[in-house]
């Protein structure tokens, strides 16, 4: 991953600004990608490569804060960088809250520009983390057996194993048979490690629903 | 009223009691008064209409009245006042005859039509000698015999001694009147009875002042006329000339014949002057009328004229202190009146009649180039050519007047005219002003998306430049891909100077419309080219359509660029609320027949209410938070200066659509 250079989409509709800024990337060191408009960008939505996305926020057709609003909906994890013209307040302001991770304005400097990009990149990266970890916690809970997973559910609401034995209807060394098992699979040592994992992946929801 | 007659009655009765002897007044006098009364004055009505006392008293005043005088009509058949006239000279002098006819009239216009007047001419100049004096009064007692004589009026020097011989022929207490003699024939200390008149002296030293005044630097005098021993009232004038010799150089050419005469006065020196009297007979023994003697002579004469009768102005005489014909005829008829009305002539005391007159002829005066200034003050200036301003006085002073209130209108209208152009251009000026306030705002309005558009190529530039030295920095540098850094680099630049140029264009300040001729066509890619960004940054589809081929106007191109940029930003504003989907936007020119183009700006907006589709083009109108109302109208006024029509209609499917219309320059081929 690390190995090959992070691409950075570009999307702008004029062309002189748009080799320009490309250029300055490539002899930056990343690999760029191009896009005349926002609609080019909607219907070849990129692998979610490390990178991020350079947008202009005035294109015609699909505008800039359009394409954010769309990319957030499919579960785009690549960061954007709005580039505007003159200081748009509330432009910039929509932009950010819909979580785009910096709004330069034109013309911008290399510094700047080098250093969103910087700044994109490494949210990327914990957004790519926190994503491995979540499917590594999910694909271990899903190897528990639909028991253990109700068991697991009563142990992060807190309970003892008296009492899920007694929910249950089994005996308080099943329960415990259970727990071991849980541990295993989940590879944790402790209680709190399990509870943390179940926490990430909403069980406690699923098992208040489940008691309900 | 009636008493006012009496009045008059009473005047006319007692008048003519004093100039008829009572004993003349006939019965049938009475009877014609006595009808007069009674016909036409009404007295009698007058006196029945009072008591009896009164009766009484009134008719013995009217009797008395009617006893003691004469009625005029009466008077006037028996025996009228009869003045006889004794001339000395002949009825062919002007001068004389001029008296004689003042005397007249002044006679008969102070009794209309009563005077007899008898007139002799002696003609003493060419008759004279013992023979003639022994016939003149039996000439005279014969001729008058039977004549009543009132007053004997003698005119001239001569003749006085003749009148008082004659007078004791037709009765010695016939009262005389002279006039015009120096008084030398008169019997010394000793006046003849009944007898009164004027002396009037004519003087040589009189004529030399006149000649003075008319060559100021006069040394040489030429005496022309009778010898002065024949002219009776000029006897003194012989001494005067030695006298006078002392100061001037006296040339006497009297007696001289007039053809002699012709040629000396033709050779007088610029400081002589001409003193001319008279001649009734010259050298040769021709005879003549004086005056014409005298315009005979003035002809060639080479100085002015020193005269002193009035009849000679006018026949080459130049002027001098005159004798005037018509002051001697009314002194004498004055005299005569006097004695006629009862004073007695030996009571009126003899005077020094001055019937003498600075007079000068006009004509005469320019021709010797004399001012005059130079004359005495009083003096009598004749034959003045009638001035245009004297003979047309009223004439020219209306006319001049017209002229004055003419001028006047004119050079008011004028004022009005320049006040007006001035007022013109002033208004012509803040309209101009106003177009390009208007323009400064659209600009303005325009300003974000345009520095947006600007920053696209300086941030290209930038990156670009940056690249390029990230490039330079490598081991080899990429000649290649920096040619083509910096090729863009020039395109970007040349887009920003584009961008400011089209700017420039739209804030111009023109102080007078420039009008030049160019395609239509251009103005509306200019327009788009500034319109663009705001297009794109209000999100709203821009299009243009119509026709390719040039459109040829004559304008100022910066003004038509403005009505299609009011235009559609004006539409911008109207579809701001529509779906982004739906904001379209589309400029299109077409031909209206084959002399004008007409260019629609539509907009898929909500429309205009069709009430106010009149009105969106007058000043002020706006339904916009912060418009001013003045885009439209200025977009109408520039239209309008250039021959074209522009209007507002609604789409049938939506939305405005604003279209206006400009005269092509030549028919477009199409």
């Amino acid at each position: 991953m690390t190995s090959s250079p992070p691409i950075i989409h570009l999307v702008d509709d004029d062309a002189l600004f748009r080799t320009a800024i490309a250029r300055l990337l490539c002899a930056s060191g990343y690999h760029v990608v191009l896009y005349e408009s926002a609609d080019q960008f909607v219907e070849n939505v990129p692998s979610q490569e490390r990178g991020c996305i350079l947008l202009d926020r005035q294109m015609p057709g699909l505008s800039g804060l359009d394409l954010q609003e769309r990319l957030r909906t499919i579960g785009s994890i690549l960061p954007i960088v709005f580039l505007t013209g003159h200081g748009d307040i509330p432009m910039s302001v929509r932009a950010i809250k819909a979580g785009a991770e910096d709004v330069l304005p034109k013309p911008v400097s290399k510094e700047d520009l080098l250093a969103a990009i910087g700044r994109a990149l490494a949210l990327y990266d914990q957004a790519r983390s926190r994503t491995t970890r979540l499917n590594s916690d999910k694909a271990r809970v899903a190897s528990l057996t639909p028991r253990e997973r109700q068991v697991l559910a009563l142990l992060v609401r807190g309970k003892l194993h008296k009492q899920i034995a007694y929910e249950l209807g089994t005996a308080e060394r099943t329960v415990k048979a259970h727990r071991h098992s849980i541990m295993m699979k989940l590879k944790v040592r402790s209680l709190a490690e399990a509870v943390s994992i179940a926490d990430r992946l909403g069980i406690p929801d699923e098992a208040s629903s489940l008691s309900q | 009223m009636s008493r006012v007659r009496y009045a008059w009655l009473g005047i006319a009765l007692l008048q003519t009691t004093f100039r008829t002897p009572a004993a003349e007044i006939s019965k049938a006098d009475l009877f014609y008064l006595y009808y007069l009364d009674t016909c036409i004055l009404g007295v009698p009505r007058f006196i029945c209409g009072r008591t009896n006392a009164a009766k009484l008293l009134t008719r013995t005043i009217f009797l008395m009245i009617v006893g003691l005088g004469a009625a005029p009509h009466a008077l006037a058949q028996t025996s009228a006042p009869s003045v006889l006239i004794i001339n000395q000279t002949d009825a062919s002098v002007p001068f004389w005859s001029n008296v004689h006819s003042t005397i007249r009239s002044a006679l008969t216009s102070a009794a209309p039509g009563r005077f007899a007047i008898y007139e002799e001419y002696l003609d003493l100049n060419r008759f004279r000698g013992t023979r003639y004096d022994e016939i003149l009064p039996v000439y005279f007692r014969e001729k008058y015999a039977g004549k009543h004589i009132d007053v004997i009026v003698s005119l001239g020097s001569l003749v006085l001694e003749n009148t008082l011989r004659l007078r004791g022929e037709l009765g010695t207490e016939t009262p005389l009147v002279f006039a015009m003699t120096d008084g030398v024939p008169l019997p010394t200390g000793k006046r003849p009875p009944h007898t009164t008149g004027t002396f009037m002296q004519f003087s040589l030293h009189d004529m030399v002042t006149a000649a003075r005044l008319l060559v100021p630097e006069l040394n040489q005098v030429a005496l022309v006329g009778d010898p002065y021993e024949r002219q009776a009232a000029r006897r003194a004038y012989g001494p005067q000339s030695k006298e006078l010799a002392s100061q001037l150089q006296v040339v006497d050419l009297t007696g001289l014949a007039v053809s002699e005469l012709k040629r000396r006065l033709a050779m007088l020196p610029p400081t002589a002057a001409i003193l001319y009297t008279g001649i009734y007979t010259d050298g040769d023994g021709a005879h003549y009328v004086p005056r014409e003697a005298l315009a005979i002579l003035a002809k060639t004469a080479n100085r002015p004229i020193v005269i002193e009768s009035d009849t000679h102005l006018g026949y080459g005489g130049t002027g001098g202190f005159i004798v005037s014909s018509k002051l001697v005829g009314e002194a004498v008829a004055a005299q005569v009146l006097r004695i006629l009305a009862g004073e007695s002539a030996a009571e009126m005391p003899f005077v020094r009649g001055e019937f003498r007159k600075p007079m000068f002829d006009w004509r005469e005066l320019s021709k010797w180039n004399i001012s005059e200034s130079s004359l005495p003050p009083g003096s009598e200036i004749r034959f003045r050519s009638p001035m245009l301003l004297d003979e047309y006085r009223w004439l020219l002073t209306g006319a001049g007047l017209v002229l004055l209130i003419q001028a006047g209108m004119i050079s008011a209208l004028l004022v009005e005219r320049h006040r007006r152009r001035v007022a013109e251009v002033k208004s012509h000026g803040r309209l101009l002003e106003v177009m390009h306030l208007s323009r400064t705002a659209a600009a303005g309005a325009l300003s974000g998306s345009i520095a947006h558009e600007l920053n696209q190529p300086l941030g290209a530039i930038m990156s670009n430049a940056e690249a390029a030295e990230l490039l330079l920095g490598m081991n080899p540098p990429d000649i290649g891909q920096l040619k083509e850094i910096l090729a863009d680099i020039r395109q970007a630049d040349q887009h920003a100077a584009d961008i400011i140029q089209h700017l420039r264009k739209l804030l111009k300040r023109t102080t007078d419309i420039e009008l030049q001729e160019f395609d239509l066509n251009m103005a509306i890619s200019d327009a788009l080219h500034i319109l663009s960004a705001e297009a794109r940054k209000r999100n709203v589809a821009l299009s243009a359509t119509g026709i390719e081929q040039p459109l040829p106007v004559r304008a100022d191109k910066v003004h038509l660029l403005q009505v299609i940029l009011n235009l559609a930003t004006n539409g911008m504003d109207a579809i701001a609320d529509a779906l982004p989907s739906v904001r379209l936007m589309t400029i299109e020119t077409s031909l209206r027949g084959q002399s004008q183009v007409e260019v629609s700006i539509s907009d898929s907006g909500t429309g205009i209410p069709t009430e106010k589709l009149g009105e969106v083009f007058d000043t002020f109108y706006t339904t916009k938070q912060q418009g001013t109302g003045l885009g439209l109208s200025i977009a109408r006024t520039i239209v309008e200066t250039y021959g074209g029509k522009i209007w507002a209609e609604n789409q049938l499917t939506g939305g405005a659509v604003f279209r206006f219309t400009l005269p092509l320059i030549k028919a477009h081929a199409s």
